[in-house]
């Protein structure tokens, strides 16, 4: 639907052929609707169905994130002689949800297609704005793209969701969330009865439910990890990178907090969760823990990349209804995230936000001294960290570089190339140094922390490991040639430098600027390297095996 | 490249102090005012120039330095693609 805002005109036209029920949506849509009242359109696009309920005698008040729809929408508006005020924005966020409380309460209100373009997390609160803006006895009509309840579908959606976030880590794509359960998500805060389906979209109807303004017992941290947790732990390690394991966001307790008990925040990667809650559980705190919604990444790369900002956590506070749970306003924040959490932003709403320590099993001492201790607020990298990142990274390795090429060569050996033996071998044996490498490297880093430049580490580095490993060779073996020799120096060399750069992201001590500076200056080496290893095995043979 | 402290905005409110991960920027004794006492680790994180109050310090506006976030930068920009979302991950 976004590639389509960027045209208006041809909108409809496109979007009927896409969605053909959208036609006989709309129409049980514009026959079940009232005719007096207040209707609120989210997702208005072209204005075509607000113009057709204004000519219905209703009063319209539309709301689009495109700018372009609704300047299109504006001028059908006008040339149709219709009324309808028009808002700017997005509909979940506060600002808008602001002004439309001032318009409202509404009598209906209309989304269609609007609510499958969301996250999961977003339709929840989505859903839960309309329930706010309606008036006590209105009626919404909702029609969404669903992931249809049997087994088949759901596989489907989840096999499509996990190869678009494979791809998604090289070239930011764009795709839709079909809602799942949608009845039951419904089921939340209204009434509602199905009054449409169509292949998988489906159109509801219905009114608020009574709700009690009581408070809910919240699920405890620990019962969302599941079991076998540290098979879970275990996997995200090893995958870390290629795979998001995400938990619900949501607010949860540990232990028996009270209204006066500490409320933290934090990211909703599985990793991070289970090492908040072991440490939390270890120092027998009761607590809050709002989880927010960072697409399943940790809190500092998230906090980068633009997942965990304020603008997260206040949506999250507004969905989970925190601030009913609690008698104070502290909310302590993890402070890696404070290179996207904005704490202006959210002392705006009233809370008070603080950044705890950096390290989660300091939380005991943070909470009882009530002020931090420059020393909890430094990063360490130390052998544990270094350990596990390096595993991480040597599996990140195999699986992104290593093993697509070995396979490869594989295939071109099975199907009987020429000396394809011989180049099965090469980058065999390459990976199997590239993996001890990298592994290496990440033991003995701080060696190499001198310098900023990752290039000059990894050429350092590759300089020291390549003689060291033909040297150690030399010796064991008998002699090699001197191609040999060359070629395999050259080869140790070139994975070295790329290990090396590559481990960058996974240290607390890569900057961006600089880490794009090395890739360009890593870029010269590596032609030339892999040059003179076409002329050695061109001009020089024979090139014989390490090992 | 490190983040820049514009010491005549400073009002020595400390929330850079409190937010640096590496603990490089102190409120120096004689004149009240943040400065960076070790460039060379800083990582341009920019926790500091968001928290600041009165906008005193500038820093590279994207996150940290992780190779494929850099090199879907590149990419978006090679496809010049509209808003792109950087990220490590």
């Amino acid at each position: 639907m976004k590639l389509l805002e960027k045209e208006p005109d041809l909108y409809d036209s496109e979007f009927q052929k896409i969605f053909p029920e959208s036609v006989e949506i709309y129409e049980s849509l514009l026959n079940t609707i009232g005719k007096k009242g207040k209707v609120l359109e989210i997702g208005s696009g072209t204005g075509k169905l607000a113009i057709q309920l204004n000519k219905l005698g209703l009063e319209v008040i539309a709301v689009d994130s495109s700018k372009d729809m609704i300047e299109f929408a504006s001028k059908q508006v006008q040339s149709n002689d219709a009324d309808v005020k028009f808002f700017k924005g997005d509909f979940t966020s506060h600002f808008i949800y602001q002004q439309l409380e001032t318009e409202g309460p509404f009598d209906f209100i209309i989304s269609t297609f609007v609510l499958s373009e969301l996250t999961p997390f977003k339709q929840l609160l989505f859903l839960k704005q309309i329930y706010n803006l309606l008036s006590p006895k209105g009626q919404f009509f909702i029609a969404a793209e669903i992931i249809l309840k049997n087994r088949t579908s759901k596989l489907f959606y989840k096999l499509k969701q996990s190869l678009f976030n494979q791809i998604n880590i090289f070239r930011e794509g764009y795709t839709t969330y079909p809602v799942l359960d949608f009845n039951e998500k419904l089921e939340n805060w209204f009434y509602s009865n199905l009054l449409l389906e169509r292949r998988n979209i489906q159109l509801y109807t219905g009114t608020k439910k009574d709700i009690e303004d009581r408070i809910s017992s919240l699920p405890t941290l620990e019962s969302q990890l599941g079991r076998f947790r540290w098979i879970k732990v275990l996997y995200c390690i090893l995958n870390g990178i290629l795979t998001r394991k995400s938990i619900k966001p949501g607010l949860y307790i540990v232990g028996n907090p009270n209204e006066r008990s500490p409320l933290l925040v934090t990211s909703n990667y599985y990793w991070t969760v289970s090492a908040v809650s072991n440490a939390l559980k270890n120092s027998q705190i009761d607590c809050y823990v709002l989880i927010t919604d960072t697409n399943g990444i940790n809190v500092w790369c998230a906090a980068g990349g633009g997942y965990f900002t304020h603008q997260s956590i206040i949506d999250a506070l507004r969905l989970f209804d925190v601030d009913k749970y609690l008698t104070h306003k502290d909310i302590i924040i993890p402070q890696l995230a404070a290179t996207g959490v904005d704490r202006k932003e959210i002392t705006k709403f009233n809370w008070e936000p603080k950044f705890g320590p950096i390290n989660i099993n300091e939380i005991q001492k943070y909470l009882v001294k009530g002020q931090k201790f420059p020393s909890q607020s430094k990063i360490g990298f130390n052998i544990v960290t270094r350990t596990i990142m390096g595993a991480q990274h040597t599996i990140f390795l195999s699986i992104a570089y290593f093993l697509p090429i070995l396979l490869l060569s594989g295939i071109l050996g099975v199907l009987g190339l020429d000396q394809s033996f011989f180049w099965f071998n090469i980058i065999f044996q390459g990976s199997i140094i590239g993996v001890i490498l990298s592994q290496v490297f990440a033991w003995i880093y701080p060696i190499f922390n001198y310098t900023r430049s990752f290039f000059i580490k990894g050429l350092i580095f590759g300089m020291i490991s390549s003689t060291g490993i033909i040297l150690i060779l030399i010796n064991l073996q008998t002699p090699f040639n001197i191609s040999t020799i060359f070629f395999w120096f050259l080869l140790i060399l070139l994975i070295s430098l790329l290990v090396s750069l590559d481990f960058a992201g996974h240290t607390p001590y890569s900057n961006h600027l600089e880490v794009e500076a090395d890739l360009v200056l890593f870029l010269f080496p590596a032609i030339l390297i892999i040059a003179s290893l076409i002329v050695i095995l061109l001009l020089f043979p024979p090139v014989e095996l390490l090992f | 490249m490190t983040a820049t402290i514009f010491q005549e905005k400073c009002i020595g409110c400390e929330w850079c102090v409190e937010v640096c991960p590496h603990q490089i920027i102190i409120i120096s004794e004689e004149i009240k005012k943040a400065e960076i006492i070790n460039t060379k680790l800083c990582i341009e994180c920019g926790a500091c120039a968001l928290q600041c109050p009165v906008e005193a310090i500038r820093s590279h506006p994207i996150g940290c330095g992780c190779v494929s976030g850099v090199v879907r930068k590149k990419i978006n920009i090679f496809l010049r693609r509209e808003n792109p979302k950087t990220c490590c991950n």
